[in-house]
């Protein structure tokens, strides 16, 4: 196992932002009408979050971060870090980190930068940011923002994507805290021969955007995409989810000796139930300790962890100490698990996203 | 997976097997594998299924019904099939026989 034990940080709080707009699965015409009541029960998904096209994932992060900021009293000036996570960036280049420093009214004394990643990516950049406090003086302060516009990077005429993608934004403040002893116990693991299982074939460098990147190709029925839309093999992802992500989390969970009756909320990024429910299952946790916005707000990629925390436990995080497992696997493939008792939080904010 | 395990305090054991993975499926027939995940094919059709069922004639057949079908055979197996794999099934004796090559390898 590639793991890593890190110390003196502190969550101060963790805010998501999802755009106002819902659509539902019931009506979705991809889906032949016989076929969309067991395509919600299997899924889990019954709804989602749509951004309109002028929504960027910089918006709901920053929407999220102002928000944040504003209920902890942190000054824009104050922020000495800022890791983006997404898989929809503003831009090719630069870093959409960049442009929220800027955005949020930041100093120049800031460090910003994007991480690539998606559904392991808000635990992959907790343990980057938490990496990067070790050496900063106490209480530097650090915003994690992490989020997707995914039905914007998906061919709007493919059911093998369409129905389970849901766009989020979300902001996580995190402070330098030497006085904290509670670790933080992360696993980390990365696949990249099975890269065409989640991946957009045209638009990067290996195969630049040409004349027939927007030409639609229909691959089946309810399936039509261009070579610039995201791919998704479902019986791929399930198949390497299965042999890998319930073996990540039983091995860190058998390094920290941590007694799994006591984890207070496992919240896994939320691809969809039929995923969900196997690695629950093989991991040996309850459904009660295992949270779920499957139905109300799908598959946010990046966000979904911080979603999930957002609209199922903006209560209990605040209120005490919880032992959580959070856990991410997805597009590289990649995956990775932090298992850690986090300190009563000061504030966890759901938002909507007025457009 | 297991090397270089730095600090290793204790012995990790691999994940505990699903339940039926312990039988031996060679000495299971056809019909038992059928009637195994007859939930799933409940869903495809409401008719009786034979080794000759194919697939993808079944009325209500979807890729959702793929996925479910193919969790279903991982959780009582513990094998998971690959989209290419799959692709290669026709009947549900293609299926049987690719999840006894599995256990088998």
């Amino acid at each position: 196992m590639n793991w890593a034990q890190l110390r003196h940080v502190r969550i101060e709080g963790i805010a998501a932002s999802v755009p106002a707009q819902i659509a539902y699965n019931k009506d979705c015409e991809l889906i032949p009408e016989k076929e969309r009541d067991l395509y919600i029960r299997s899924t889990g998904i019954a709804s989602r979050r749509v951004a309109s096209p002028n929504t960027c994932t910089s918006d709901l992060c920053v929407h999220a971060a102002q928000n944040l900021m504003d209920k902890l009293g942190w000054a824009a000036t104050d922020i000495r870090i800022i890791v983006f996570v997404t898989q929809t960036p503003d831009h090719i280049t630069p870093a959409t980190a960049a442009i929220m420093q800027h955005r949020l009214g930041c100093t120049t004394d800031c460090a910003a930068f994007d991480i690539n990643l998606g559904c392991s990516g808000y635990v992959y950049g907790l343990w980057t940011i938490t990496s990067l406090l070790q050496g900063m003086p106490d209480g530097t302060k650090a915003l994690l923002l992490a989020g997707d516009i995914s039905t914007a990077c998906i061919s709007p005429e493919d059911r093998s994507t369409v129905p389970l993608f849901s766009d989020a934004g979300s902001a996580t403040a995190i402070v330098k805290d030497a006085s904290v002893d509670n670790p933080l116990h992360f696993a980390l693991n990365t696949n990249g021969q099975a890269k065409e299982v989640i991946w957009i074939p045209e638009g990067g460098y290996r195969n630049p955007f040409n004349q027939d990147s927007l030409n639609m190709t229909v691959l089946g029925q309810g399936i039509a995409r261009r070579p610039v839309d995201l791919i998704l093999n479902g019986i791929d992802v399930y198949q390497h989810a299965a042999q890998h992500w319930p073996q990540q989390v039983t091995d860190l969970v058998h390094q920290t000796q941590t007694d799994l009756g006591k984890i207070d909320h496992a919240v896994f990024h939320q691809a969809n139930r039929v995923i969900n429910e196997m690695v629950r299952k093989r991991v040996g946790l309850t459904e009660s300790q295992t949270e779920s916005s499957l139905n109300d707000l799908g598959n946010s990629g990046t966000a979904s962890i911080p979603v999930t925390i957002a609209y199922n436990l903006r209560k209990s995080l605040c209120e005490k100490e919880n032992l959580l497992l959070l856990s991410g696997f997805g597009v590289g493939l990649s995956w990775a698990t932090v298992i850690s008792n986090f300190s009563a939080m000061k504030h966890v904010l759901w938002l909507e996203f007025a457009e | 997976m297991h090397h270089n395990r730095p600090n290793s305090i204790m012995f990790v054991p691999r994940l505990i097997l699903p339940p039926f993975t312990a039988l031996l499926f060679s000495n299971m027939t056809i019909s038992a594998f059928i009637a195994s995940i007859e939930q799933e094919l409940q869903e495809a059709d409401h008719c009786a299924f034979t080794p000759e069922t194919v697939l993808r004639d079944l009325p209500n057949w979807s890729s959702m019904l793929a996925l479910l079908l193919i969790a279903r055979i991982d959780e009582l197996y513990g094998v998971p099939i690959s989209a290419s794999d799959f692709a290669s099934v026709r009947s549900l004796n293609d299926l049987f026989l690719l999840v006894k090559g599995h256990q088998v390898a």
